[in-house]
């Protein structure tokens, strides 16, 4: 029985039921990167299909990674006709919300549209801890029911580049907390059900329907989360030891969520001993203690698909130059084969 | 002869293989592998799969709560708890599944952890939220965690509470009820000569006067009762909103100002409390109707013989 896991990606990105995954991991080991590289390899891969590419750090670098500006708007990356991005936006789309709330209560009473004129609730709100992942959570629900009923834009694959860890758990421990509460609120409206809404009968809203409808979403998205056939984490890392050891922590912390984690990218490995020239006495000593933990990374994750992506000479930005570093997470970079592409890569102006 | 697996199958059984290796201790094991490579490295060992589970849904307990002094300050009201019969729900597993805000809580609290990131446990200073903000104003942290659970220890406080009023009550009302049912059987008496002996007693027994001592006894037990109630309250440091029932649960919900009455909650809370005051009044009514009833039958069911005097001598 031969169950040796190979050093790529390419059974994640051929997959044709995987409809989320979430890159993540430390803060600067290349998560945005790789979740780049990942969208566009599985882009090349499946062109009939749609994907699109979500930032949910606070601190996008989206933009920045393709060079060319995302909004909170998915759109089309220049060059490929089947991978869109956006960046998760908390000012703006809070804005958006204030707007359409003052629109709502311009034919109503002037008070309460005075109040939010100065645009009051997106001040309010934009501090409230979470928000992003909240907005991000709001992402998912939309795309979801979009998927169901045909509208709007349609996407076979949602992949996230999210925030350094602590984000991104609170966020995916949104679905579970969410549903508690809302069972909690459920027991209450099932009591109280018609004077909520006749409370709430004034605007023609029916909180109870909502609620349920809500309640019914985020057990979807719970569900879809805990599908192994449906979602993915992919963890990024480099050779060190914090890193290594908030990798672990991250991966346990999946397993307790029931989320599927079977990938490990490392990231800025400097195959120092295959350095043509005179080589660098940094670069080797540096080499030597990512060798230790690599070493560790393969006896720790022997089950995994472990990808040992190497320190590109210059900055992997632009679409042509991710095209050129991703290739290494279908085929696995050999330092004496593959040297000249880590040179290669164009300076961004 | 070698099978030949599919993607799928394969996926499964490495997923199972993984999860193995998780389970039983070996997600702590892999840390401490990890952190045992740094001299001198304060990072925790201890893995969110081996701690114990408090719902059955999979979250985890928050490993401040099992805080050494969180255990040390809840103990003592465990303990007394437990002394009271009936009461099952005396462990912190029990209170997190029969109270879903607990347990919600601790999950809250637990994303907080995670929120701030790995190292130590320590909030994130760039994202500072709600918990770190409550987290600040102590700098004891462990101190702070014991703050955080006021709904866990409130809810073990207002049961035990609860069992004390009950038992003020009860006690109130027997000693109140062992002084009125003789007091009854007198006034009831056909010939209570016995009495009449004293001037006082006999003003007592006076079947007019009933009424006004059955209040004046009322008002001095109400009056104990009330007064050791307070006290009951200010030991336990419950207020008579927490104790009151479901009308002020769905009350709270309503926020200030839709109604017109200003401070509905803290007005219905104190009606409520002399309702209960009151209804111990109708209760002793009742209960002296019933004497009333019980010991006429008994006087014409078994009259007192009164002996006949012999005639005196010389009027005959």
């Amino acid at each position: 029985m031969d169950l040796t896991v190979e050093p790529d990606l390419n059974s994640l990105i051929t997959s044709s039921t995987h409809r989320w995954i979430f890159v993540g991991g430390k803060g600067g080991v290349g998560k945005t990167t790789s979740s780049c590289s990942i969208a566009i390899q599985m882009a090349l891969a499946q062109p009939e299909k749609q994907y699109l590419l979500i930032s949910t750090d606070p601190a996008h670098n989206l933009s920045d990674a393709f060079g060319e500006k995302f909004g909170k708007d998915a759109r089309k990356v220049t060059g490929m006709n089947n991978l869109s991005c956006m960046e998760i936006d908390p000012s703006a789309a809070l804005k958006d919300m204030n707007d359409m709330a003052v629109a709502n209560n311009a034919t109503g009473s002037g008070e309460f549209s005075d109040l939010l004129q100065g645009g009051a609730l997106s001040e309010l709100t934009g501090s409230i801890p979470g928000i992003d992942e909240a907005l991000s959570f709001m992402e998912v629900m939309k795309h979801i029911k979009n998927q169901e009923q045909g509208e709007g834009d349609r996407y076979d694959t949602v992949i996230f580049d999210t925030a350094p860890t602590g984000h991104t758990l609170r966020f995916l421990q949104l679905p579970s907390t969410l549903s508690k509460l809302l069972e909690k609120f459920g027991e209450i409206t099932a009591r109280l059900g018609p004077m909520l809404n006749s409370l709430a009968g004034a605007n023609n809203v029916d909180l109870v329907g909502k609620m349920s409808e809500l309640k019914s979403n985020v057990e979807k998205i719970k569900e879809q989360f805990t599908n192994p056939d449906m979602t993915t984490f992919v963890c990024v890392c480099i050779s060190e030891f914090l890193s290594l050891y908030e990798t672990e922590r991250l991966v346990q912390e999946l397993i307790s969520y029931d989320m599927d984690v079977n990938s490990i990218i490392v990231n800025q490995l400097l195959f120092a001993e295959y350095d043509e020239g005179d080589s660098c006495k940094r670069c080797q000593s540096r080499w030597k203690m990512q060798k230790k933990y690599l070493d560790q990374i393969d006896e720790l994750y022997e089950d995994f698909h472990i990808v040992k992506m190497p320190l590109c000479a210059g900055e992997i930005r632009g679409l042509n130059n991710l095209k050129k570093f991703s290739q290494f997470l279908r085929k696995p970079y050999d330092p004496v084969a593959d040297s000249k592409v880590i040179y290669e890569l164009e300076q961004q102006d | 002869m070698a099978t030949e697996l599919s993607d799928a199958e394969k996926r499964k059984l490495l997923r199972e293989r993984r999860q193995q290796k998780f389970s039983n201790g070996g997600a702590s094991s892999r840390l401490n592998k990890i952190t045992g490579q740094q001299q001198n490295s304060f990072l925790s060992s201890t893995s969110v799969l081996d701690e114990p589970k408090v719902t059955p849904s999979g979250n985890k307990k928050s490993s401040n709560v099992s805080d050494e002094e969180v255990e040390k300050s809840t103990k003592e009201i465990q303990d007394l708890l437990s002394s009271i019969p009936g009461n099952k729900d005396n462990s912190e597993t029990d209170a997190a599944e029969t109270n879903p805000e607990v347990a919600l809580f601790q999950q809250l609290l637990k994303m907080q952890q995670q929120g701030g990131g790995f190292q130590n446990g320590s909030p994130d200073a760039s994202t500072p939220d709600l918990f770190s903000s409550l987290l600040n104003n102590d700098t004891n942290t462990t101190a702070s965690a014991t703050q955080m659970l006021p709904n866990f220890v409130d809810e073990k406080v207002l049961k035990y509470y609860k069992f004390k009023v009950s038992k003020l009550k009860s006690y109130i009302i027997l000693i109140k009820w062992a002084l009125l049912a003789p007091y009854v059987y007198f006034i009831m008496h056909p010939n209570p000569t016995v009495l009449q002996a004293s001037n006082l007693l006999s003003q007592i027994v006076e079947r007019s006067n009933f009424f006004s001592i059955f209040t004046g006894l009322e008002i001095v037990f109400i009056s104990i009762y009330y007064q050791m109630l307070k006290k009951l309250q200010r030991d336990n440091n419950v207020t008579a909103t927490q104790n009151a029932g479901g009308i002020l649960k769905y009350l709270t919900m309503i926020p200030e100002g839709i109604l017109p009455i200003r401070n509905i909650q803290g007005k219905i809370g104190l009606a409520l409390e002399y309702f209960d005051v009151a209804s111990m009044y109708v209760t002793d009514i009742c209960f002296v109707l019933v004497l009333f009833g019980v010991m006429k039958y008994y006087h014409s069911s078994f009259p007192i013989s009164v002996p006949i005097e012999p005639p005196i001598a010389g009027i005959q």
